[in-house]
């Protein structure tokens, strides 16, 4: 299980893309494959940058989606499992 | 009947190493009045199909409108882009999907190096970011790849990476020269040419999607394209009705003898009349010089054929170290009785 204080940045062989209706796709540039992100999944990848914990997303992610903030953080650590697992997105050392 | 090829305009966001120095930072720009011409005036000659080229077509200023009209009009189209302006222009594709025959991607190279070495830095990942586009979108996509001596080895890597990314297919192409892709020493000799296309008929044998060569593969047959065979045309961005996209656009080349006239000045139907008549000619010297013995191995290679024909290679002569310099006819006026210098010099019997 990844900590609510990791931090997670795309990985360097992503290419993301950000459809009209708001959708992300990626692309991994090693394995060749796409993994398309459902709106609350696309909402959390554009706010992966390496900075925010995995806490400070599930705070907005509660407040646009009006869920809890123990269903925030769930979602948003089970994302991070995948996209980590997928080599989508590596986890940020602890800020010192 | 084919296709009309349309360069909507010379603007180009990218400076590829092998392109047409004419594609290099141009600024005309196709005026939407000409495109009403094309599609109210080629309908009734049998035309149903626009393709659009440039520069990178998706920079005209009224893109979306260009391709409304088309589509409006009746007509399939299909458009050949570098890809770096797709996320903002594609929901026009959505938006005239019935009518959309594919659109093609530029893919120059197996690795974002190669690719990125001949089109630039961030070329690669932009294109494939396009490529994601279309594959959740359900547009559909092929890919085009210009072979040369920097990514020729690379071709098995371009079939399989499009396949595996859900491209419809892979047009090999050759190289047309140009100056600036002679100083990068890309041209492939014509073994080199020979051997490459002989590798993607191996491939193609064993791939899920087709990979295809672009007309101007050696072949036997002297009119193997579109334009040679009359079905197809070109029009410039000057609204210049011309045989072929790979002969316009080649600034360096002095012969203008494949541009039939303006749409500015002519009707549709009048410009391609001459086109045919043209195109008469043509058939009739290149079936000439094969019934005199005259075509050289390389003239099966029919763009260099073209190109020498319709002198677009005079440049060449200042280069004779590139591998097409001794491929070149003495006299490459059309119409002239053309003799190839090899065969001048065969020919050439010493007098005592
Ligand atoms: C001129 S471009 C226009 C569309 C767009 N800008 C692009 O690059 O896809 C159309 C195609 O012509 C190819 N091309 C450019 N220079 C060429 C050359 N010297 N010989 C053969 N094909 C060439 C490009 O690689 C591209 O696939
Ligand atoms: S190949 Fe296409 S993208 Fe490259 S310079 Fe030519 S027109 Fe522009
Ligand atoms: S250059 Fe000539 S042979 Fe090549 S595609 Fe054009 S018309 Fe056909």
């Amino acid at each position: 299980m990844i900590a609510p204080d990791a931090r997670l940045k795309p990985h360097k062989d992503v290419i993301h893309t950000k459809l009209a209706n708001g959708e992300v796709v990626l692309l991994h540039l090693g394995s060749e494959s796409y993994f398309s992100l459902n709106e609350t999944g696309s909402a959390i990848w554009t706010l992966l940058d390496g900075n925010a914990t995995l806490e400070q997303i599930a705070g907005e992610i509660e407040s646009r989606y009006e869920v809890s903030p123990e269903q925030a953080l769930a979602s948003v650590a089970e994302l991070a499992e995948q996209l980590v697992a997928q080599k989508l997105a590596t986890l940020e050392h602890p800020l010192s | 009947m084919g296709s009309i090829v349309v360069e909507l305009t010379n603007r180009c966001n990218l400076s590829c190493q092998h392109c047409f120095s004419g594609r290099h930072g141009g600024s005309a720009v196709l005026p939407l009045d000409v495109l009403r011409k094309i599609l109210d005036e080629a309908r009734p000659l049998g035309f149903t199909k626009l393709g659009f080229t440039g520069g990178d077509p998706t920079l005209h200023p009224e893109f979306r409108t260009a391709i409304r009209m088309t589509a409006e009009a009746g007509y399939r189209y299909g458009v050949v882009t570098n890809g770096w302006t797709f996320p903002a222009i594609y929901t026009i594709f959505q938006e005239h999907r019935m009518e959309l025959s594919g659109i093609t991607f530029s893919l120059d190279g197996g690795s974002e190096g190669t690719h990125d070495s001949i089109r630039g830095t961030g070329s690669f990942r932009k294109v494939l970011r396009a490529f994601s586009i279309c594959v959740v979108t359900d547009l559909p996509f092929t890919v085009n790849m210009v072979l040369n001596s920097r990514n020729v080895d690379e071709a098995e890597r371009v079939a399989r990476m499009s396949a595996r990314l859900g491209a419809g297919a892979v047009r090999f192409g050759h190289l047309m020269p140009t100056p600036l892709a002679a100083d990068m020493k890309l041209d492939l000799t014509p073994v080199q040419r020979r051997e490459a296309e002989r590798r993607i008929r191996e491939l193609n044998a064993a791939s899920p999607i087709p990979l295809v060569l672009a007309p101007g593969y050696h072949a036997a047959d002297l009119f193997p394209c579109g334009p040679l065979r009359g079905d197809d045309v070109n029009v410039d961005c000057h609204g210049n009705l011309t045989k072929c996209c790979h002969l316009s656009g080649q600034e360096e080349g002095g012969g203008q003898e494949d541009v039939a006239g303006s749409l500015h000045e002519v009707s549709f139907a009048e410009a391609w009349r001459r086109l045919v008549e043209e195109n008469a000619r043509v058939r009739e010297e290149k079936e000439r010089r094969q019934r005199e013995g005259l075509l050289l191995d390389s003239d099966y290679f029919p763009c260099w054929y073209c190109s020498l024909y319709y002198r677009k290679v005079d440049w060449l002569r200042g280069h004779p170290d590139h591998p097409w310099a001794g491929l070149m006819w003495e006299d490459a006026a059309p119409a002239a009785p053309f003799v190839p210098l090899s065969q001048l010099l065969r020919n050439a019997e010493p007098r005592i």
